[in-house]
């Protein structure tokens, strides 16, 4: 019964990659090197949707350093405040742009004939852009290619466990960003343990069935995702108490203690402020100063007439918080504020407006039941809350992805997978899962962004 | 005559103001299992009831599975603990200090004896979450329980019994094994399903040593596959954990709904055990005593 | 023959190692707990004096964190805060509740109260945490107008009011029904009415049982994690009055174990107070034992 299920579906993978286009590969010299590694995506597919309108819009979006908004095919869901958030049948074309000067346009991601996952017997696939004229790269040792790597000419044939990554590239645009495909052969053992950032923890917890069916000819562990903050990840993978440590933030910014603990960067969150209903009404499509944001947590605002853009609303304000060690707070204090809460402070504790809330879910809760609030939230939990625009200095930025990659939202920080040393087999074969072309999409339905879509310099302001 | 009357009127608001109390504990029980069984039914979808990940099945499960394994390992050590302490202990400094052991853990916060079970069972021994240490843990918290309850009644056995076994040639042993256990025996069995009624309810002691979460697939009954429900070494949690974990952690929009379902689910399991545990515990001294022995206590206790 | 002695010996052994190990694990426990705890002090080098009566919690949570202080007295005065109004809530009805099912209505009262009672022992207490948080928690915040949520001292004490509520009613049961039949009629006896006897017969002398029974709702309360940290609101803050949200021993625990590396400051502070807590429900169990003793030299004098 599981196998004629795993059959059907490789038919309709199989099938459904077909229709997506072959680029053909001619002789291309490289304009740009892209330097992130193995997540990224110029045009996106569903696993299910054939949309042939990709390639059209592909070879039709100029990119500008400026602007801001993402096409979509499909309607994308907007609340009444000021957020996107992609709904899993839109696809959502971007052009990922360097920050110097041009505004070329980026080569279509190399898509694969067979999908990431375990098979039993060798397969034979083949790799096409969508993008025509373009030369595609590719290596199976698990390094990123450049042009001095086989160049495809025909089926690569894997038999064994491989990793293959690829890059197109054609003169005149800039180079794709790295797709990564993994094909597991051969029985993984063992179980799967992560726990750590619940910021990370949604995808995860998607992932892990998703994984479970991909790989179930080979796997039949278990994958448990559990919370805690980054903090406890980090610790946990440390001392061996779980396989995978999920965390919102590096070891270098979360201090010493850590020895031996491998990066695997899988996404991108954005955190964005979130505010209960009545307080939204009264913004409409104002938006909120990250001056007065700071000002509202320490206390020097009480009240939300007293900041611009409310509409006078007369009303105080409660300021919902997390604990020290929550990954999401410490993205808000390195990357919006600034400056460290002290949640000790005479303001803080004598204040009743000053609400601690222990999760995610729990500051969720509290700014949806109550009026006045407002608190910070990563984009996966906030996908359905009223969230504000945010102007860091130079306009209002909504918190999206697209503001994201260009640098113009700053409240945001790379997802990280760290293990201790080299991970086993399985684990590998779960990191290569989500950091496969293949699970791309589910990043971006659920509210989290591509590393590869961000412009390098704003990667590495952020590391 | 009017300090009399005084003391008499004082009476009577006494006894109206009691039974008002009275009525009032009553109301305030019925409602609240009457509101969370309610509050259940009403959220309930089939899709609650389900051994998926969406569904409290597994918890239900979960809950079962380690309340059986927690009172297969602290039944036989408290009952054993009990027959120590009420037939071999001599007075002594040695049985007072087991007495304040005893006593000590009996009212250890569960949230400590949890932590301890975190440092033991998980952090010592380099493991994940996993159910067996949770079964140890709240194995912990019952042993307390059955050794009490073994031991006083034990304790209010009719001597007569005794010494008419030893009379019939039976050593200490055998009267234990043969004669007072069995008189005991509606006891032990009511001590036994009260103590698994409080395993039932017990969150604070699992939720840092069985875990927050199970992944568990129902078609895998080897019990050595970690995706096997029978595997002792998987994280598992229960219902009351899943509360937990609902209002804390939980982020689909329906949690709520779940949680209630959880509540009521867990209250009308508390209930069939206790009422279960008076029933068990009358029909099995009907059998072992018969019916007129029962008539002739109740009229020995009420006098 | 020899067989029987054989397994009397056994049986002997068994029950005997088992006795004793009831010892071992308390002691296992202690020791533990005691090791875990002392580390702050010991290893971390955090004074002893601060933990008891800083207010200030904002220990280390990683290497390169200033070192910060163990203040532990907002946890110790939220912890006495909440047990002793849920305490000041729950006795009256409980005591009320025992002199009921005692003198009032013995029949009716067997029938029909008391396993009512005994049932609320057995609901779990996250079942009660999560109804205070459902249903007490918007309720507050309606009556006393409040556009924070109703989290808070008050809704915790309730939630352990009626948590607590049945110990000390059965301990009180028991109490009254021990007091010797002839000291009631020696009071009837001399023209009180009922109530005349209770209050100044009954109750007296039931003293240290009610006493012991309230000792034990004390501790219960202390000792109770999650249904409180579901209603309390969790600030690390010493509550203002009533209405305010703040932390116990407990729900810090339940809300931050493990959520620091482990030999930081922050997660060497949580044992400590793991270990507070182990000492005071030894307290706890010495001043029911002292109690106790009271009562035994008070009889043996009659």
């Amino acid at each position: 019964m599981k196998k004629t299920i795993l059959g059907c579906l490789m038919l309709v993978i199989f099938v459904s990659t077909m229709f997506t286009g072959c680029g053909s590969s001619s002789q291309a010299s490289p304009t740009e090197q892209t330097t992130s590694d193995s997540t990224s995506a110029t045009s996106l597919a569903t696993d299910s949707a054939t949309d042939p309108t990709i390639a059209d819009a592909a070879t039709s979006i100029v990119a500008t350093t400026v602007s801001t908004s993402s096409v979509s095919t499909a309607s994308a869901s907007s609340n009444s405040g000021t957020s996107n958030s992609v709904s899993k049948t839109s696809t959502s074309t971007k052009s990922g742009s360097s920050v110097s000067t041009s505004t070329t346009q980026r080569v279509s991601d190399v898509k694969s004939s067979v999908a990431t996952g375990a098979y039993l017997s060798a397969i034979s696939l083949s790799l096409s852009t969508s993008t025509s004229g373009a030369t595609i790269y590719y290596t199976t040792n698990g390094s990123n290619p450049t042009t001095s790597s086989t160049k495809y000419t025909g089926a690569i044939h894997v038999s064994s466990t491989t990793t293959v990554k690829a890059i197109a590239v054609k003169s005149g645009m800039t180079t794709s960003a790295v797709s990564s495909f993994s094909y597991t052969f051969g029985k993984l053992s063992g179980n799967i343990t992560a726990d750590g950032s619940t910021a990370l923890q949604p995808l995860l917890n998607l992932a892990a069935p998703m994984f479970k069916g991909k790989y179930s000819a080979v796997f039949s562990g278990s994958v448990t995702v559990n919370g805690g903050g980054s903090g406890q990840g980090l610790t946990d993978v440390e001392s061996g108490a779980v396989m995978v440590g999920d965390s919102d933030v590096t070891v270098a910014q979360a201090g010493k203690g850590f020895s031996n603990l491998v990066d695997h960067q899988i996404c991108v969150v954005a955190v964005a402020m979130v505010v209960s209903s009545d307080v939204a009404n009264h913004f409409g499509s104002n938006s909120i100063s990250m001056s007065d944001i700071k000002k509202i947590y320490e206390g020097k605002i009480t009240n939300w007439k007293d900041v611009s853009g409310s509409g006078s609303y007369n009303k105080p304000i409660m300021v919902c918080y997390r604990k020290k060690g929550s990954g999401t707070r410490t993205l808000f204090e390195t990357f919006g504020t600034g400056e460290k809460f002290d949640e000790n402070a005479s303001y803080v504790t004598n204040n009743d407006a000053f609400i601690f809330t222990s999760s995610s879910a729990d500051l969720q809760s509290q700014v949806d039941n109550n009026q006045g609030c407002i608190g910070y939230e990563t984009l996966p939990y906030a996908q359905n809350m009223r969230k504000l625009s945010v102007n860091f200095g130079s306009g209002a930025v909504a918190c999206n992805y697209s503001n994201v990659d260009n640098g113009s939202y700053k409240i945001w920080g790379f997802e990280h997978l760290y293990t201790k040393g080299t991970p086993n087999a399985t684990v590998k074969a779960f990191i290569n899962y989500v950091t496969s072309e293949d699970f791309k999409s589910t990043i971006v339905a659920n509210g989290y962004g591509l590393s590869s879509d961000v412009a390098p310099s704003v990667a590495a302001s952020h590391q | 005559m009017n300090r009399n009357k005084r003391a008499k009127i004082a009476d009577n608001i006494a006894t109206i103001f009691l039974y008002i109390i009275a009525i009032l504990v009553i109301v305030l029980l019925t409602s609240i299992t009457v509101y969370l069984v309610y509050r259940g039914i009403k959220s309930y979808i089939p899709k609650y009831m389900s051994f998926s990940p969406d569904g409290l099945g597994i918890q239900l499960f979960n809950t079962l599975y380690m309340v059986l394994l927690s009172i297969i390992i602290s039944a036989p050590l408290g009952i054993c603990a009990g027959i120590y302490m009420a037939e071999y202990a001599k007075p002594s400094k040695l049985t007072d200090i087991v007495r304040m052991s005893i006593e000590t853990l009996a009212s250890l916060p569960s949230i400590v004896v949890g932590i301890f079970g975190f440092l033991v069972f998980v952090m010592l021994t380099h493991s994940t979450w996993n159910m067996f240490a949770g079964v140890l843990t709240l194995s912990i918290l019952c042993v307390p329980l059955l050794t009490r309850v073994t031991e006083d009644g034990l304790n209010e056995i009719d001597q007569s019994m005794k010494e008419g076994s030893y009379a019939l040639g039976a050593t200490k042993w055998q009267t234990i094994v043969h004669v007072l256990l069995p008189a005991i025996l509606p006891r032990l069995v009511t001590g036994i399903i009260l103590a698994a009624g409080r395993g039932f309810g017990e969150a604070a002691a699992l939720i840092y040593t069985a875990g927050l979460t199970s992944d568990v697939s129902f078609s895998n009954w080897n019990p050595s596959s970690i995706t096997s429900p029978l595997n002792i070494f998987r994280t598992s949690d229960t219902l009351a954990v899943r509360i937990w974990y609902l209002k804390g952690f939980a982020i689909n929009p329906d949690k709520y709904q779940i949680a209630d379902m959880a509540a009521a689910m867990l209250i009308i399991l508390v209930f069939i055990f206790n009422i279960g545990a008076r029933i068990t515990g009358r029909v099995i001294e009907r059998k072992m005593i018969g019916s007129s022995a029962i008539k002739s206590k109740k009229k020995s206790k009420i006098n | 023959m020899r067989s029987k002695f054989k397994t009397e010996y056994m049986g002997r052994t068994v029950v005997t190692v088992v006795g004793l190990m009831i010892i071992a694990i308390t002691l296992l426990i202690t020791v533990f707990l005691v090791q875990k705890g002392a580390q702050t002090f010991t290893v971390l080098k955090y004074s002893v004096s601060q933990f008891f009566t800083d207010t200030k919690w904002d220990p280390f949570m990683s290497a390169d964190d200033p070192k910060g202080s163990v203040g532990a007295l907002t946890f110790i005065i939220g912890s006495i805060y909440v047990s002793f109004l849920a305490l000041l809530f729950a006795t009256p009805f409980a005591v009320a509740c025992a002199i009921f099912i005692t003198e009032i209505s013995p029949k009716y009262g067997k029938k029909m109260l008391q396993p009512a009672v005994e049932i609320f022992v057995g609901i779990p207490s996250v079942v009660y945490g999560w109804l205070g948080f459902s249903v007490l928690c918007p309720f507050i915040a309606k009556i006393f107008n409040m556009p924070f949520g109703g989290e808070g001292l008050l809704s915790a004490a309730i939630v352990l009011s009626v948590m607590i509520f049945p110990t000390i009613t059965t301990v009180a049961i028991d109490s009254i029904r021990n007091v010797p039949s002839e000291y009631k009629q020696a009071s009837y006896g001399l023209g009180a009415t009922r109530l005349q006897m209770i209050w100044h017969t009954s109750l007296p002398a039931a003293k240290q049982g009610i006493l012991t029974g309230i000792v034990l709702g004390l501790a219960r309360a202390f000792g109770e994690a999650l249904a409180v940290s579901m209603v309390i609101g969790n600030k690390i803050t010493i509550p203002k009055n009533i209405l305010s949200r703040t932390s116990t021993l407990t729900t810090i625990i339940a809300n931050q174990m493990g959520s620091a590396p482990d030999g930081t400051g922050m997660a060497d502070s949580i044992w400590s107070m793991g270990l507070l807590l182990f000492v005071i429900s030894f307290l706890f169990i010495l001043m029911i034992r002292i109690i106790g003793k009271e009562r035994e030299d008070k009889g043996a004098e009659k």
